[in-house]
């Protein structure tokens, strides 16, 4: 009851922070990518994690997806984001769901005024023989002044652990989103067919704990080509955390990346999170066009 | 105002849910405070210069020391009706150690007298840990300390079963066996270096965690032919097995066609520490209420619970994170014992147990009858023992019936003026595990409800009487003791209801008073010292009182906090102790010397009065009288 109560509060804070986030830049014309706060503060690089917001990058991860969270972007004082999502564990697989939303109003180099978007993921993995499979039905709708474009897609995925020199996990995820869109049809909702292959692992450094996570992703465009208009996107990320006492820790974040072109997004991001037993609270900035950084904040109950 | 906010916020984060250390007083300066058996003390260094060697397959891809440097090269064994694992875990232990159950191998290290033998043989097992932190090394002190004494030592390589594997504990005691079929080859060898030296009629076998367990199930394959889950497999090995050491044992995760392990005509030593942030509750008293003796043969069996002892400091590779390196950000290390005092511990109590019941001094055995004997030697902390020898005969256990007022066949059970008066099931602290074993509950007060605090009323008690029959049956004399096994509780009953007045008539005022319910029997926590009065009489109705106190120190349970976090231990723990019965051996012949008058040849009748306490509640069990070996009777009362 107290959890229901958490999560409903949750989101409805979450969607006042994104009604309030409205009128100004409309920085791209793409999707946004970026919907994790812990993922964004090292480099966006989410493909491989364990966290329940996995779901927007890769579906193999929900297998051992804990958690729901919800989370909230300023971009600038017009443009805002936020997400919902929600995993829950069955037997040897997993489930879960996720919500973004984006508000945002005209910005220099748009053609509309007033831009809306939602993406909509419902999603499920299951394990088999160590390797973790997973499929996502997407629904991403677009409405850019009087204009509504919508599309159904889907994502599918694998990953599995490996053990580095015997002693250090290794999380692989491959990821492939957007099945079912076109290049064509990226012109108004960008959602571009894409490949990500994350990379996750993490272990004792003295009394620390370190996390290391990287993502690799090609996006298809006209050509096919990585130059024209589209490119290898990639982050890495790294964490530092420390625990005085079993389920509470604290933990800063770094990040490196390449953004994907058509966004104001820039290198660097950064972050911290904070563990109290079951409630994490979360934040990352992340370096925009312009010497701007755009703010993140996301709770998290596992 | 504002940093004072801020600063308090901080700590509150940062002390999120700990708790403060909570340890019971310690009394171990007045219980342990005279060392009366006269004998040298079994943790000093002995005589023998030790010597050591290692056996094993030769090809050990992970130990060098097992592959470059095995004195004796051991033939591998098929495990794998005993072992069963997922194709994965299969190909990853595969790959690590480079053999799968199908070539265990028989690894060992020893250390050993240098002298001509024979000498009895001693294996140790590790339990379950890391399996890339090799855990056979850890025993090294025991090893050495053991082999200057006169025994051999093997300590087993089984870290090839560590790790997470289930369902392996039968693998684990027929390795054991193995093992001594290998041993047997040894001491038969002509050209080895143990060849005569070791005294296969004199052999005990010692597990530690998950090998506590092990070393049940291995005393009972011992005895028999074929494997219980799978008759095909048949065994052959009939070694001598004479005593049996559990260093904090987990208990049941194998059963034998699927029952608990029984062990029969064992010497038997169970130890476990309070703190054990691994085993975190006495499962192994389960193991020591089933050894039975049934072959007339002089055995014992003993069981210490060691305040503020953990898990793995009898291992010094475990050491004191019981739950891995990064394991004290959840278990609460500040109240354990060092690590030297816990390996000393071991020293005197399983260097006590191997000398009384291979090298066959009996002036050790007095230590298990009543740990105060020997207040020199054991590190000072607080320690429940729990004793029985094989001239045991119970009188209640409590599990005969659901008839609180009959025992064991022949006798009578009979409360008088007590508050609470129950028979029932005790349990383990962890998540009320049943402890497979029943007690009495019995509470007092002598206050008289009302306003006069200074009223006490009779004494309430409880007897234990017998039949004529029992008692000629019982052969009963003044060289037998009476057996009790005591552990007070913390509830406190509430006052006694003043006895009626039937000629006075009820005025309107007390009808009023007494027209709702009884005053409120409220059980508070007791924290007070808690004595009662043992009394026995005989068919002349002459009775014999002693205070139990005589024979060891009826404590309040001894209060455990394993984990840091407080609603963590809560959710974990039924309750902040665990209820470990003491063991209270009390001679006839003190009762007689007491009040000589007394016949015990004629004892028809043992009463527990509680006169010494005017408040308090106890859990009763094992109550039975023994002809016991007056060697455990040496240096009592200190």
């Amino acid at each position: 009851m107290r959890t229901t109560v958490l999560r409903l509060s949750g989101t409805a804070a979450l969607l006042v922070l994104i009604s309030h986030a409205s009128l100004s830049q409309c920085i791209n014309q793409r999707l946004v990518t970026s919907a994790s706060t812990r993922g964004l503060a090292m480099g966006n690089s989410n493909t491989a994690s364990r966290d329940d917001d996995v779901i927007f990058y890769g579906p193999a991860q929900l297998a051992v997806a804990r958690g729901t969270s919800a989370a909230a972007e300023r971009v600038s004082p017009r443009l805002g984001n936020g997400t919902f999502a929600s995993t829950a564990r069955i037997a040897t697989g997993g489930v879960g769901i996720g919500v973004q939303l984006a508000e945002g109003s005209n910005e220099n180099r748009c053609e509309f005024r007033q831009l809306s978007r939602v993406l909509a993921v419902v999603g499920a993995a299951q394990t088999y023989k160590r390797f973790r499979f997973g499929i996502a039905g997407k629904y991403a709708a677009e409405q850019a002044d009087s204009a509504q474009t919508s599309r159904f897609m889907v994502d599918a995925g694998v990953s599995r652990d490996f053990s580095l020199a015997d002693f250090l996990p290794l999380t692989l995820a491959l990821a492939v989103q957007n099945i079912g869109t076109s290049a064509a049809d990226t012109v108004a909702l960008v959602t571009p067919l894409r490949v990500a292959l994350g990379a996750a692992t993490g272990g004792p450094l003295g009394p620390l704990d370190v996390g290391l996570a990287s993502d690799v992703a090609v996006e298809r465009n006209d050509t096919l080509s990585l130059v024209k208009h589209g490119r290898l996107i990639a982050g890495f990320g790294v964490e530092v955390g420390y625990s005085w006492l079993d389920g509470y820790s604290f933990s800063f974040r770094a990040g490196e990346r390449v953004p994907p072109t058509r966004t104001d997004e820039r290198h660097f991001t950064f972050g911290a999170g904070l563990v109290l037993d079951r409630l994490s609270i979360d934040y990352a900035g992340e370096d925009l066009v312009g010497f701007r950084i755009a703010h993140r904040i996301g709770v998290r109950l596992r | 105002m504002k940093n004072s906010s801020t600063i308090i916020a901080a700590a509150l984060i940062v002390g999120a849910c700990a708790q403060p250390l909570k340890l019971t007083p310690d009394d171990s300066k007045i219980v342990l405070a005279h060392q009366l058996l006269d004998a040298p003390n079994p943790a000093d260094r002995g005589p023998y210069a030790v010597k050591t060697l290692y056996y094993g397959s030769g090809t050990d891809r992970q130990r060098r020391y097992y592959r470059d440097s095995v004195a004796i090269k051991t033939k591998s064994v098929d495990a794998s009706p005993f072992v069963s694992m997922s194709p994965e875990q299969a190909e990853d232990r595969k790959k690590y150690w480079g053999f799968d159950a199908k070539a265990f191998p028989i690894n060992g290290r020893v250390w050993y007298p240098d002298g001509p033998g024979p000498f009895p043989l001693v294996l140790v097992v590790h339990g379950n840990h890391d399996m890339k932190d090799f855990s056979d090394p850890g025993y090294q002190y025991l090893g050495e300390h053991l082999a200057s004494r006169g025994f051999i030592l093997a300590s087993l390589d089984e870290n090839f079963l560590n790790g997470a594997m289930r369902n392996e504990n039968d693998g684990r005691a027929w390795m054991m066996l193995k093992h001594l079929e290998a041993w047997r080859g040894f001491n038969d060898s002509s050209a080895g270096p143990l060849h005569g030296k070791v005294d296969m009629h004199n052999i005990a076998i010692m597990g530690h965690s998950r090998g506590g367990e092990a070393v049940g199930h291995a005393a009972a394959f011992n005895r028999l032919s074929r494997y219980p889950d799978d008759a095909k497999v048949k065994f052959n090995f009939n070694f001598d097995i004479k005593s049996v050491v559990a260093i904090a044992p987990v208990d049941a995760q194998y059963k034998p066609a699927g029952q608990f392990t029984p062990v029969e005509n064992v010497n038997y030593l169970v130890i476990h520490g309070s703190h054990d942030g691994d085993v975190s509750a006495f499962t192994g008293l389960r193991q020591w209420q089933r050894v039975k003796f049934t072959d007339g043969k002089p055995w014992f069996k003993s069981a210490w619970y060691v305040y503020r002892a953990n898990h793995g400091q009898w291992n010094t590779v475990w050491g004191s994170h019981d739950g891995g390196p990064r394991s004290a950000r959840f278990l609460d290390l500040r109240g354990l014992i060092s690590p030297e005092e816990q390996r000393q511990f071991g020293k005197v109590v399983i260097g006590a147990f191997l000398e009384a019941t291979l090298h066959n001094k009996r002036e050790y055995l007095p230590l298990f009858r009543d740990h105060r004997v020997a207040g020199g030697w054991l590190p000072k902390t607080m320690y429940i023992t729990r004793f029985q020898e094989s001239g045991y005969k119970t009188l209640a256990d409590y599990e005969e019936d659901v008839d609180v007022t009959t025992g064991s066949s022949g006798v009578t059970l009979l409360g008088d003026s007590l508050a609470t008066w129950k028979e029932d099931a005790l349990n383990l602290r962890w998540q009320n595990t049943p402890m497979n074993d029943n007690g009495v509950w019995l509470g007092w007060n002598r206050h008289i409800a009302g306003d006069d605090t200074t009223k006490l009323g009779k004494p309430a008690s409880y007897t234990i009487a017998f039949s004529d029959t029992l008692s000629r049956s019982m052969h009963v004399d003044s060289r037998s003791s009476v057996y009790l096994s005591i552990a007070p509780t913390d509830a406190r009953p509430g006052p006694r209801q003043p006895a009626k007045d039937s000629t006075k008539k009820d005025s309107p005022k007390t009808k009023s008073r007494s027209s709702g319910k009884k005053p409120e029997a409220k059980d508070e926590k007791d924290t007070t010292t808690i004595d009662l009065t043992v009394e026995l009489i005989d068919a002349n109705n002459v009775t014999a009182r002693l205070p139990l106190t005589r024979y060891g120190m009826p404590r309040r349970p001894l209060e455990t906090h394993v984990l840091r976090r407080a609603d963590r231990e809560r959710s974990q723990f039924a309750n902040t102790y665990e209820i470990v019965l003491q063991t209270y051996v009390m001679p006839l012949s003190d009762f007689v010397a007491a009040s000589p008058q007394f016949q015990p040849d004629k004892l028809k009748a043992i009463r527990l009065v509680f006169d010494r306490s005017p408040v308090g509640t106890i859990i009763l069990d094992d109550v039975g009288v023994s002809a016991i070996d007056p060697a455990f009777l040496a240096q009592a009362r200190p």
